[in-house]
């Protein structure tokens, strides 16, 4: 009975495996041996050149900054996602009446495509927002953000933000809903005031989702292209290139197809050195079922 | 929580038709836009079963419905032959994919000046036709730049150039003439200006938009040669040459007189800025003309050279349309009738009626008096060159636009030519 349990668990989980595996792991193994040759993408000439592909990125300006702009990115869109969602899941927990209807309406970004959001709000940003601009009289909004040096970032930030918040409350939003309402009552007889209510009840309960929700949303920040694409395409002059966009670039528009996949591959370990950091880090808070 | 048992032939089974439904469908149907309505007239006519089915690969979007025209015809002469027209968003990532897995398409519609196509004759992918009849329809004067170590590996078919649009009725109405040098060009941007009216629609974000300007920029300062030189000659640093003061200067015009915001134009709302009038003057290639009419653009349209301090600006062009045939393909002759087709005066008419673009095929005439006024210098000895582009190594156009537009935000000069040094290495 044991044996063939184990043989059920088994094949139910082979379809998993062998899709991961054709779509994942295979790619990822292809993807490591082109960072080590010397192949442009077109032409059929691949010769093996180890690791110089590596040490090329390390001093290469580009990757630097485009680095730079990555990891800003990644906190600002860290920090927002958590203390917004957070915030919006402790009102959207609070309120009584109409609480289907505002969820709906939190999570309607959600179910449109990263790409069409940027589609949309590249369009607000160019035509909407000047005139809006204009009409308070305001110098910096009366012209396009995303050509402005400066503001292009933040409007970039924006964007993923007003989308990314929407699955993170709901997530939040259940975690919440999870906790045993028995403490919270008994803590306020004790005493407690609403802040050592949140971060001494309910924070602890909600740090597995808070673990979700931060490897996740570094991974959209560190990985992110298609609301970038859409909006600026890397522009003004390059401020808002993220190292996905830069991994386009090098191997569809500058044909530099390995040079591309050691970057690829470099981000891949980063990506994964923080998670398991970030994993290690929080065991020790969270509350275990 | 108690876990419902399931027998081990019901997993079994599952597993089966999960990996049936995942093979099943092929997945080359979600790339293939078959000319239905041609099979299906097609299909009757043919009882036999060993019709040849060859596929052409079409890079460009606004010809899919001329090019199902001439199949339709090129089948009905051919009934052993079928062709199956693949047209996909990102068609130049799609295709290059394709020949790195070795899946060539047995016709292609290819660009046969640019670096990429070279690296990929390089890898003997396409079929050396040097002195095949399926040439023999084509001007040779468009045959000389795109040999390959002296070999023909395609058929051009059409040409594409580059030049100033300008709204003609409303020229008319300010009462201005066409500039024919860069101080007349000043001038008339000043007078447009005057009027409240942004003189040109750029689209100064995209790269491959600003590439051109850039080209264009270089070539009426320098010259034919001094432009080639000013980017290619390793000896000389950007900022040394004699060329670069001037060259700011220019980028610094075409951006002083577009919108402020032009930097983060789009490529389809700058033309629809000359569209609805609301810019007089648009650099663009003619490739642009069909978004003005489908904007319902009622203003009549001309289209001048940039002009040059000489007064005779020179334009550039290179080869829009060309076939070339998988070296590997089962079917080669089959594909050399579908090519020697398209280039023959008839396919050649009826493309360059519907769609605009001078064609190489010798007795060809294009009316679109539109463009006339840049189009017709591509028969005119020492007003045409070659993009420079195209002499570049490949990806290195794609930095070079970005690089521009860049200077175009930054408005830095030294920081430009320091990176074009390190892009055409001339550190």
């Amino acid at each position: 009975m044991q044996k063939q349990n184990r043989l059920i668990y088994f094949l139910l989980s082979l379809p998993a495996f062998v899709l991961y595996s054709v779509f994942f792991i295979y790619p990822l193994m292809n993807g490591f041996i082109y960072s080590l040759q010397d192949w442009n993408g077109v032409g059929r000439d691949k010769d093996f050149v180890g690791i110089s592909n590596y040490i090329t990125l390390f001093s290469d300006i580009r990757v630097r900054n485009t680095l730079s702009f990555t990891l800003r990115y990644t906190i600002a869109l860290l920090v927002g996602t958590i203390v917004l969602s957070i915030t919006i899941a402790l009102l959207l927990d609070s309120i009584i009446k109409a609480r289907g209807f505002f969820r709906t309406m939190y999570f309607m970004p959600a179910v449109l495509s990263t790409l069409t959001v940027g589609l949309i709000w590249n369009q607000l940003f160019s035509n909407a927002l000047p005139q809006f601009g204009r009409l308070i009289g305001s110098e910096s909004l009366s012209s396009n953000v995303l050509g402005d040096v400066k503001l292009a970032f933040w409007a970039v930030v924006f964007t993923a933000l007003w989308q990314g918040l929407a699955t993170n409350v709901l997530l939040f939003l259940s975690a919440l809903q999870n906790i045993p309402k028995d403490l919270i009552e008994a803590a306020g007889l004790d005493g407690a005031n609403k802040r050592q209510i949140f971060f001494r009840i309910k924070l602890p309960f909600i740090i597995p989702t808070l673990n979700i929700v931060i490897i996740l949303t570094a991974k959209n920040g560190l990985m992110a292209f298609d609301n970038i694409f859409a909006l600026t395409s890397g522009g003004p002059a390059r401020t808002t290139e993220s190292i996905g966009m830069l991994i386009y670039k090098f191997a569809f528009e500058e044909f530099k197809y390995s040079y591309s996949s050691a970057l690829a591959i470099l981000i891949f370990v980063i990506i994964g050195i923080l998670t398991i950091i970030q994993l290690r880090t929080s065991e020790r808070y969270e509350v275990k079922a | 929580m108690k876990l419902k048992k399931i027998s081990l032939f019901q997993v079994i089974i599952l597993i089966l038709s999960v990996c049936l439904t995942a093979c099943g469908g092929n997945s080359s149907d979600a790339k293939r836009q078959d000319s239905d309505e041609t099979a299906s007239q097609n299909k009757e006519s043919k009882a036999t079963t060993d019709v040849v089915e060859i596929e052409f690969f079409n890079q460009k979007s606004e010809i899919v419905d001329f090019i199902n025209d001439l199949i339709v015809d090129f089948e009905s002469e051919n009934p052993g032959i079928k062709v199956t027209q693949t047209q996909v968003p990102d068609a130049k990532t799609v295709l290059n994919s394709r020949i790195a897995s070795g899946d060539v398409p047995d016709v292609v519609g290819c660009y046969p000046d640019e670096a990429e196509f070279q690296a990929m004759v390089s890898g003997d992918t396409f079929a050396d036709l040097t002195g095949d009849a399926v040439l023999e329809n084509v001007d040779s004067s468009f045959l000389e730049d795109i040999k390959i170590d002296g070999k023909d590996y395609n058929v051009p078919l059409t040409l594409n150039s580059w030049g100033i649009y300008y709204n003609k009725t409303q020229f008319k109405a300010l009462g201005l003439e066409v500039p024919t040098t860069w101080d007349d060009f000043i001038d008339v941007c000043e007078t447009i200006k005057a009027t409240g009216i942004t003189p040109l629609a750029t689209s100064l974000k995209e790269g491959w938009t600003t590439g051109h300007i850039g080209e264009a920029v270089a070539l009426s300062i320098a010259g034919a040669d001094g432009a080639c030189d000013f980017f290619a000659d390793p000896s000389v640093k950007f900022e040394d040459s004699v060329y670069y003061g001037e060259f700011i200067n220019r980028l610094d015009t075409f951006a002083d007189y577009s919108k402020p915001d032009a930097s983060s134009t789009s490529y389809a709302d700058a033309a629809g800025e000359f569209a609805r009038g609301e810019a007089l003057m648009m650099p663009q290639g003619i490739w642009t003309l069909p978004m003005f009419q489908q904007a319902g653009m009622t203003d009549e349209i001309g289209m001048f050279p940039l002009p040059n301090d000489e007064g005779k600006g020179v334009i550039q062009f290179g080869v829009d349309l060309a076939v070339s045939i998988s070296a590997d393909t089962p079917h080669l002759e089959e594909a050399k009738a579908f090519a020697a087709f398209l280039a023959s005066p008839k396919a050649a008419q009826y493309l360059a009626d519907k769609e605009g673009s001078p064609s190489t095929i010798t007795g060809v005439t294009t009316d679109v008096p539109e463009t006339e006024g840049v189009t017709s210098l591509l028969f005119e000895t020492g007003r045409n060159e070659k993009w420079y582009h195209f002499s570049w190594e490949p990806g290195i156009d794609g930095e070079w636009g970005n690089e521009v537009a860049s200077y175009f935000v930054l408005r830095d000069a030294k920081l430009l030519a320091q990176t074009l040094n390190g892009l055409f290495e001339k550190n």
